[in-house]
């Protein structure tokens, strides 16, 4: 009798264990974010993290610079900007890339397009690395300007660059 | 008698262990860095210029568009009906009714893509729901819905769709621009979403 009413006992105390565990998993994540979304605000709006192609054309031969190709293995295999490393999306995270991330050197993100990087400097540095900057341009726009060399001819225009004075524009279509 | 002694023991000993763990909110569950980096490369709080075309002329009554450029561009040209939330006050507290709801379907714009996706990010990770980002901006909503090119000879018929809907709404958007800009009322606050009155007393 004494034995049944410890197992019982037991069990109890197992279960309710386990209720807690699950219970405070949320709290203990491991991808918690290191800074808060005000403060966030305040750095995307006073910050400039964005660099241009002219601007990172000149830090591609430097040790102390690294290139971050968010795309796929595949589209890196295809052409990536040299010396570049590949990590992409879902991997940004892995406990392998931790040190990587918290050594010194300076860190430019690319992708696609400016806004995949853009987005990717903003969660990575709310998760608390630093000397990390967003390529304003994409794989697409660095071979066309950058490989080919033909950042002065054209010019590459910025992401957020207005490409129409709007207001001129409907008033021209009103006629 | 003594089992029952020690039980009671035991679940008052985790009940009030229970109840000094911090407060969970479950209306806004904040997301962290893995959840964001997966909803961003799905692209789900992406809206197209054509879907928005859409909603506008359907006059979709949940449809709230958000300049989060500066009140300067913002006067010189907007989108019919777009409230101004310049980004750098996106989280005022007299902002919160607008983005922190569940009534409307906001959609951030700037001109490109990034202002407005960080808007976006931004009330995401806070648990904010109902917030959109206009995929592309002014830039791409002059490109394709005011000035639409012609696809060209080569086109298949449903690029020629495609373009047949744009013309459409082209026309829509310029010939009466100027009229709606001017008769549509300034949109109202939403109805902010109900906080649940957390529970008193405990060992505060």
């Amino acid at each position: 009798m004494k034995h049944l009413n410890l197992i019982a006992l037991g069990g109890i105390v197992i279960i309710l264990g386990i209720l807690f565990g699950i219970a405070t998993i949320r709290i203990t994540s491991k991808y918690r974010f290191e800074r808060s979304a005000q403060e966030m605000l305040e750095r995307v709006t006073s910050e400039s993290k964005q660099l241009s192609l002219i601007e990172a054309a000149e830090w591609v031969d430097n040790d102390d610079v690294v290139f971050i190709d968010i795309r796929t293995p595949k589209e890196f295999v295809g052409f990536h900007i040299q010396n570049a490393v590949n990590i992409p999306y879902d991997r940004l995270l892995d406990d392998d890339y931790v040190e990587f991330f918290n050594n010194d050197q300076k860190k430019i993100i690319y992708g696609t397009s400016s806004v995949g990087a853009n987005a990717v400097w903003l969660i990575l540095t709310q998760y608390g690395y630093e000397n990390l900057f967003a390529l304003d341009g994409g794989a697409a726009d660095w071979i066309k300007h950058v490989e080919n060399k033909d950042i002065f001819s054209e010019g590459h225009k910025g992401d957020e660059a207005a490409l129409y004075d709007y207001a001129t524009v409907m008033e021209g279509e009103d006629e | 008698m003594n089992t029952r002694v020690i039980l009671t023991i035991i679940f008052i000993s985790f009940g009030s262990i229970a109840a000094m763990l911090p407060k969970q909110k479950i209306s806004s569950i904040q997301l962290e860095a893995d959840d964001l980096l997966r909803d961003i490369k799905l692209r789900t709080h992406l809206v197209s210029t054509d879907e928005l075309a859409d909603l506008l002329i359907n006059h979709d009554p949940t449809l709230l568009l958000i300049d989060v450029r500066d009140s300067v561009e913002y006067g010189k040209y907007h989108l019919p009906g777009a409230i101004n939330i310049p980004l750098k006050e996106l989280l005022d507290e007299k902002w919160l009714p607008y983005v922190d709801q569940l009534s409307k379907h906001n959609i951030f714009y700037s001109n490109g893509t990034i202002l407005s996706s960080e808007a976006g990010i931004l009330c995401r990770q806070l648990g904010f729901k109902n917030n959109f980002v206009l995929e592309g901006g002014l830039n791409a909503w002059f490109a394709t819905i005011i000035k639409p090119e012609h696809p060209g000879s080569m086109a298949t018929s449903e690029e020629l769709d495609q373009y047949a809907r744009r013309k459409a709404a082209s026309m829509y958007f310029t010939g009466s621009s100027a009229a709606t800009d001017q008769n549509s009322a300034p949109a109202l606050p939403p109805v902010p979403r109900k906080k649940k009155k957390r529970v008193q007393g405990g060992c505060s």
